[in-house]
């Protein structure tokens, strides 16, 4: 996560104190200084939300008082020290009283003051963002998980979720890639009744097995402080939810470690005698089905069954067409809502654009799509043209995946190349030479 | 040695010995001084109180943080009394001098850190 910077502005008539000041806070990593010579300049910018104020009590355009004021009433989070030349300990008494968070008189202890209060604002205002982040990532935990889909397949998957979520058994969940795994795994952990507990992510790709394990199960080591003790993802999950992605690529040694662990409750972290209890739930998924995971490792079949009782199979989106309509329409509404935009949904033809995609990324795929949509719509309702589809080979796969008559294959190409030529009907039956009356035979034939 | 350059100044340690810094705010604060030094010249040969106390109203905070102290509590005195008599100007007219004196001290300042930051490079 790319952190926000620390937005400071300096309200300073003399030029050279306002560099000083602003030379003396630069000192602080990431900090983003503006400065301004009167007092409406740094009004007029406040919707850039600085988070501290420096302010001088006598400027050219406005009394310290009347600027403190204006800034308040316009932004009540900034922080304002008032800085000022004169020693006056009534004037500091009246700031403070009108909202001043300090006041700071301009001499020798000036930099270290400010620098006290910048040291403890930062300290604050990440406090802060990270409260706040915790209490939206609360707030998704609690709020329904949507899984949708009318596919039998799928109902048939939420089922089986809705049972295991209540067992303690181990789950995986397999499918192509961005079939919706993690959705369901979410889906899960929801139902299962821990949805305030830790729902955390662990992928095995680009980790070598030392780090496989250490970030599993923790490590302990001793240095000249003390025992350095680090917990794994298994102990930090608590009673919460550990999805382990990929588990096609966690070594047998992994996955028997995990079998004990999950038989005893508990482990002993490398070279440790302290024993960790483990309380999770897990959660494996991965893109392989576990049929070609047993057939590549034929002897450990007793790994795959003591670690994964229940097995869940995700369709592709190809597999289950009936629910693009009803996932676009979905993804839109979330995009929509996003975007603070009223879109009622989507043109007959943006759906028949989206119907004759194979959809090679599934479900994250058509969310992309759709969003772009969303972003590229001029209308109201989604057209056609704001359904861009990356790259010819799903058009190409969806032909010679589908097993079609050759008639219907024929109007798939008509109407490809109909979108293609903006439905010149007459240039299209000169690309495709055929003749232009079984272009309009053909779309007559449909409208039947 | 310039004694901005010593630890024991408090610019010097305001940036923790960076001295280019020391003398980047020193030689912008010589600019403003000789700028605002000749529009302070003009009040007082027109007798424009008000001026003068704009002016050396600006002086007081950089006086301060550059450790030009005793010349900044006698500005800070004569603005009171400034603000009480701005008729009489005959106690403001005698600082002329000191001021003068504090350019030609940035000036000798500016250029001895100058030269402690080339001998620091090479």
């Amino acid at each position: 996560m790319i952190e926000e910077p620390f937005r400071i502005f300096i309200v300073e008539d003399d030029p050279w104190y306002g560099e000083f000041l602003e030379a003396s806070i630069q000192l602080f990593p990431n900090v983003e200084i503006h400065r301004f010579g009167q007092a409406n300049a740094c009004i007029d910018a406040l919707s850039q939300n600085p988070s501290l104020i420096t302010l001088d009590y006598r400027l050219p355009d406005m009394g310290g008082k009347d600027a403190l004021n204006f800034i308040l009433e316009k932004n009540q989070t900034a922080k304002v020290v008032v800085v000022s030349a004169q020693e006056d300990i009534e004037t500091a008494v009246d700031l403070l009283k009108h909202g001043a968070y300090d006041y700071l008189v301009k001499n020798e202890q000036t930099r270290d003051r400010l620098w006290n209060i910048v040291k403890n604002l930062i300290k604050e205002v990440k406090l802060e963002q990270e409260n706040r982040r915790l209490k939206e990532q609360l707030l998704q935990s609690v709020q329904p998980v949507p899984f949708i889909g009318n596919d039998a397949n799928i109902k048939r998957a939420k089922s089986i979720a809705e049972k295991a979520a209540k067992r303690d058994s181990g789950i995986l969940i397999c499918g192509p890639s961005g079939s919706g795994k993690k959705t369901l795994a979410r889906y899960i952990h929801q139902h299962a009744g821990i949805a305030t507990q830790p729902f955390l992510i662990f992928s095995p790709i680009g980790l070598n097995e030392d780090q496989i394990e250490k970030v599993l199960f923790g490590s302990e080591h001793i240095s000249s402080t003390g025992i350095q003790r680090e917990t794994g993802l298994l102990v930090q999950v608590g009673k919460g939810s550990l999805v382990i992605e990929h588990f096609d690529r966690l070594s047998h040694a992994v996955l028997e470690r995990l079998t004990q662990i999950k038989r005893s409750r508990h482990f002993y972290a490398k070279g440790s005698n302290y024993k960790f209890e483990v309380k999770g739930k897990w959660i494996f998924t991965s893109h392989l089905n576990s049929d070609l995971w047993l057939k590549s490792n034929p002897d450990r079949a007793d790994l795959l069954f003591s670690l994964m009782e229940i097995r869940i199979e995700l369709p592709a989106l190809l597999q289950r067409k009936e629910d693009i309509v009803l996932l676009s329409n979905f993804f839109l509404q979330q995009s929509a809502a996003q975007g603070q935009l009223n879109l009622p949904g989507l043109t007959k033809k943006a759906i028949d654009k989206l119907m004759r995609h194979s959809y090679p990324g599934n479900l994250k795929e058509l969310k992309a799509i759709i969003d772009m949509a969303v972003v590229l719509s001029k209308n109201q309702e989604i057209q056609a043209e704001d359904i861009v589809i990356q790259g010819l080979n799903g058009q190409e796969r969806l032909w010679f995946n589908e097993e079609k008559s050759m008639d219907e294959y024929q109007n798939e190409i008509v109407h490809f190349f109909l979108e293609k030529y903006d439905h010149k009907v007459i240039l299209v039956a000169d690309k495709l030479q055929i003749s232009k009356s079984s272009i309009y035979n053909m779309l007559k034939r449909e409208r039947e | 040695m310039s004694r901005f350059a010593h630890p024991d100044h408090s610019l010097f340690k305001t940036f923790s010995g960076d001295l280019t810094i020391v003398l980047r705010l020193l030689g912008r604060f010589k600019e403003e001084w000789d700028t605002s030094l000749v529009q302070w010249k003009q009040c007082l040969r027109v007798a424009d109180a008000e001026g003068l106390f704009q002016i050396q109203h600006r002086w007081l905070s950089g006086l301060r943080t550059l450790g030009y102290e005793g010349l900044a509590r006698r500005i800070a005195t004569l603005q009171a009394e400034l603000q009480e008599t701005p008729s009489d100007l005959s106690n403001i007219q005698a600082l002329e001098e000191e001021l003068e004196e504090i350019q030609s001290d940035l000036s000798t300042e500016i250029t001895s850190l100058q030269g402690l930051i080339q001998h620091q490079k090479e």
